[in-house]
């Protein structure tokens, strides 16, 4: 029972983290290039932009923290469903908080 | 007397960036000056004392690089009483100021604007970043480990850097104070007034550093928590049973991982905007500073909640142990615990219910921040009905735990009146929030932690704090606390705001200077605490002061079973975990201090040179960062990552302990126990 290194936590191996970097590399340079190239239109832009970061979410949960590999998975659905509710709760809320600050104090932009 | 530099750089050097030979306040202000000789005799003193002592080759050894979880958990410790001192300084200064600072008393005080704006701003920042923080992380450290039965956290490097980062952001703050300036800003930094157009100079990129630098500690603290808590119990010891403390730490551990990412992207984009010329948060190209509200309390308003609840766990420990009880509703405490720690996600808007968003979205905070009140209200119950028919025993650590129930109450009340929306219009940014919030945190958070302090400080050194300089203290904090903040929440019902630096109505003078004196009441419950701490290690020797087995409260969890101090490895044979309060009943069963048969070699983290290193490297990166020194800045970057990378390929990070060692430590404490055991027979 030594510290966390015990046998049955998964370990990356070299491709894994050489695949993750290629991934995160290509989905960044993506979300760079839309935004530098400006050749799509602002709602096209906005939606690669959001999809580029999400997979990058999931490309670093896999390749990085090895999520895919662990015995149990209760405790990564536990976290991962309490990660979703809290940037649910931020977005959201945010959102909520914003537009009716923005309809409210009639800010023009 | 203005502490503001006439000439302020806005084109660096290549070499000094923004440095140069005016930014020394003591120059010009004779209270900075007498702080800094102070202090520099303070330091010299301190260094030459370890230099001719031959200290350092020991404090490099077994405290700079340790990963020992208890060590690390001390080091937060002093550190934050340090940094309490700094902050209480503060304190008496706005004090005595405001006190002064009208008309018919003594004319305009003896701060000047800037100076004051100052001292509030730093006030703050110390308190909740320096000293409630590394509080909670001392105290996690400290115990959580000992307590599920593990011999270290889960990942003791990421526990070594992330106490060197605080350090370096507190140095960086201390910094400030002599050399250049420190934000006047409030706290919380608000753009436009934090932006570069009206913050020109260094003040608020020292507050971005040290915290920036300090929340990433925090950040790693509250992950390696998380995962020590549901990695590394004890066998047997499933959730239910485990003790309500490390319940608080893993709720506390949540909201951590999820808050400080919010503060740092927060900063980080104020940080852009200020060196950059972005306008996230200024009033152009579509920015908005509402949005820097908005992020900075959904990070600000959890944590409060981060401090407070170790606190709740540590009352719910105590009382217990000091009333023979086992704790009233234990699972009803976890779900408050774990009910608040949730619903502390969802009432941050309560801080700007003044800024126009409209009456769905107040009603909306306003009743999730009621709610809060009852979850709360349980625990206050909890800790009542564990006493009723108790055999209370009333040590120093139960006197703070009464204190903070008679001071907590009235916080939490004055709360729920804050939170009703349209109360709120009249007293927000009055100082009746001031009362409230010092009321909770004071009366909650800093009760709980040198209630902590006081129940296991046997546990950390061996010998045990002085009875009565301890029932002092509680007793002199709480008065203190009375006469200091009963006037204040009077002069916010009368109209007066906060952060005042000068105010023309001599009726409130009367108000002020009493707080005042309250502030001397707790000036003297801090003096008996440090006190208390000199002359219990002095007379460690009587026996009387010393925690012969590692039991001194008759306890009921797992810390206990340990020596006082424990081994470095905590556990020579980890405990199986049968029930709740496992060690009590052991004990009741006559099955405890079982002497083991068969020991074996203890796998063991080894220590770190890696850590302080980048701690160091750290806090001249967030220096060079302040003062536009672009080379070191990149240089003290590569640096760091340099240092971490050589740590994960090169260094030696575990190591075996052999049996005879153990066997060595294991012996001596055994006939500790014999011996101790055999009096208490005698008797």
């Amino acid at each position: 029972m030594g510290h966390a290194q015990g046998p049955n936590i998964p370990h990356g191996t070299l491709s894994d983290y050489i695949w993750g970097l290629i991934w995160s590399v290509i989905l960044t340079a993506i979300a760079f290039g839309v935004v530098m190239t400006g050749s799509f239109d602002k709602i096209t832009t906005i939606v690669i932009l959001l999809v580029s970061a999400v997979t990058q979410i999931f490309v670093q949960l896999f390749y990085f923290l090895h999520m895919k590999r662990t015995p149990d998975q209760s405790w990564n659905i536990i976290t991962g469903l309490f990660t979703i509710v809290q940037v649910l709760i931020l977005f959201v809320g945010t959102l909520w908080v914003m537009y009716h600050l923005y309809i409210n104090m009639q800010i023009g932009y | 007397m203005s502490r503001r530099p006439t000439n302020i750089v806005t084109e660096p050097h290549w070499l000094f960036g923004k440095l140069n030979l005016d930014i020394f306040p003591m120059a010009t202000d004779p209270i900075v000056l007498v702080t800094f000789i102070v202090v520099a005799i303070g330091a010299i003193s301190l260094l030459g004392f370890i230099t001719y002592k031959r200290w350092w080759g020991y404090l490099w050894k077994e405290w700079l690089t340790t990963v020992d979880h208890k060590k690390i958990g001390i080091m937060y410790i002093i550190v934050a009483l340090v940094m309490l001192l700094r902050g209480f300084a503060d304190a008496i200064l706005m004090r005595t100021h405001q006190a002064l600072a009208t008309s018919s008393t003594f004319g305009s005080g003896y701060l000047p604007p800037e100076h004051y704006d100052q001292v509030f701003t730093a006030h703050a920042v110390i308190m909740i970043f320096f000293v409630a923080t590394p509080l909670v992380s001392g105290l996690w450290n400290l115990i959580v480990p000992l307590q599920i039965g593990a011999r270290d956290v889960a990942f003791p490097f990421l526990n070594n850097i992330a106490l060197w980062f605080f350090v370096a952001g507190a140095m960086l703050i201390n910094a400030s104070l002599f050399i250049g300036e420190f934000g006047s800003v409030g706290w919380l930094a608000y753009p436009p007034l934090s932006g570069i157009e009206f913050s020109p100079w260094v003040g608020v990129d020292y507050w971005i550093w040290s915290l920036q630098i300090s929340g990433i500690g925090t950040t790693l603290t509250s992950v390696n928590f998380i995962a020590t808590i549901l990695r590394m119990r004890a066998p047997g010891m499933n959730l239910m049973k485990m003790p309500i403390f490390c319940w608080t730490t893993l709720s506390t551990a949540s909201i951590g991982a999820v808050i400080f990412p919010i503060l740092t992207v927060a900063i980080a984009l104020l940080t852009l905007d200020r060196y950059v010329g972005t306008h996230f948060f200024t009033n152009e190209l579509g920015g908005n500073q509402m949005m820097w509200v908005n992020l900075i309390w959904a990070w600000g308003h959890p944590e409060v909640y981060f401090l407070v609840l170790p606190a709740f766990g540590v009352f719910a420990e105590i009382v217990p142990v000091f009333s023979r009880k086992k704790l009233f509703g234990y699972t009803g405490f976890v779900l408050a615990t774990a009910c608040i720690a949730l619903l502390s996600f969802l009432v941050w808007l309560h801080h700007f219910f003044t800024m126009g968003s409209g009456s769905s979205v107040n009603a909306f905070f306003g009743i999730a921040t009621m709610t809060i009140a009852i979850p709360t209200g349980v625990k206050i119950f909890n800790w009542l009905f564990t006493m009723y028919k108790g055999r209370v025993e009333l040590t120093a650590s139960m006197y703070w735990t009464i204190v903070f129930l008679i001071t907590f109450t009235v916080g939490g009340m004055t709360g729920v009146m804050l939170s009703i929306p349209a109360a709120d219009f009249v007293l927000h940014n009055s100082l009746f929030l001031i009362a409230h919030f010092h009321n909770t945190i004071i009366g909650g958070a800093i009760f709980g932690y040198l209630a902590g302090i006081t129940y296991w400080f046997p546990k950390a050194t061996g010998i045990k704090l002085n009875e009565t300089m301890g029932k002092a203290s509680a007793v002199l904090w709480c008065s203190g606390f009375f006469v200091a903040f009963i006037p204040i929440y009077a002069l916010g019902f009368m109209g007066v705001t906060r952060r005042l630096n000068y105010y023309d109505n001599p009726e409130w003078a009367p108000y002020f200077i009493t707080a005042t004196f309250g502030v001397l009441l707790i000036a003297g419950g801090i003096g008996l605490n440090f006190l208390n701490f000199a002359y219990s290690l002095w007379k460690k020797d009587e026996p009387e002061n010393i925690d012969e087995i590692g039991d001194p409260w008759d306890g009921r969890t797992l810390e206990w079973a340990t020596s006082s101090p424990p081994a470095f490895y905590n556990f020579a044979k980890i405990p199986h975990v049968n029930e709740l309060d496992d060690w009590h009943h052991k004990k009741q069963n006559g099955v405890a201090y079982q002497p083991i048969k068969n020991y074996e070699r203890i796998h063991m983290p080894a220590n770190t040179v890696a850590g302080p290193i980048i701690g160091v490297l750290s806090l001249v990166f967030g220096f060079a960062f302040v003062w536009h020194v672009w080379w070191l800045v990149i240089l003290t970057f590569v640096s760091m990552i340099s240092a971490f990378i050589w740590h994960n390929v090169f260094a030696v990070k575990d190591y075996y302990v052999e049996i005879d060692e153990i066997k060595a430590i294991e012996e001596k404490w055994q006939k500790k126990i014999k011996k101790a055991l055999s009096k208490k027979a005698e008797v």
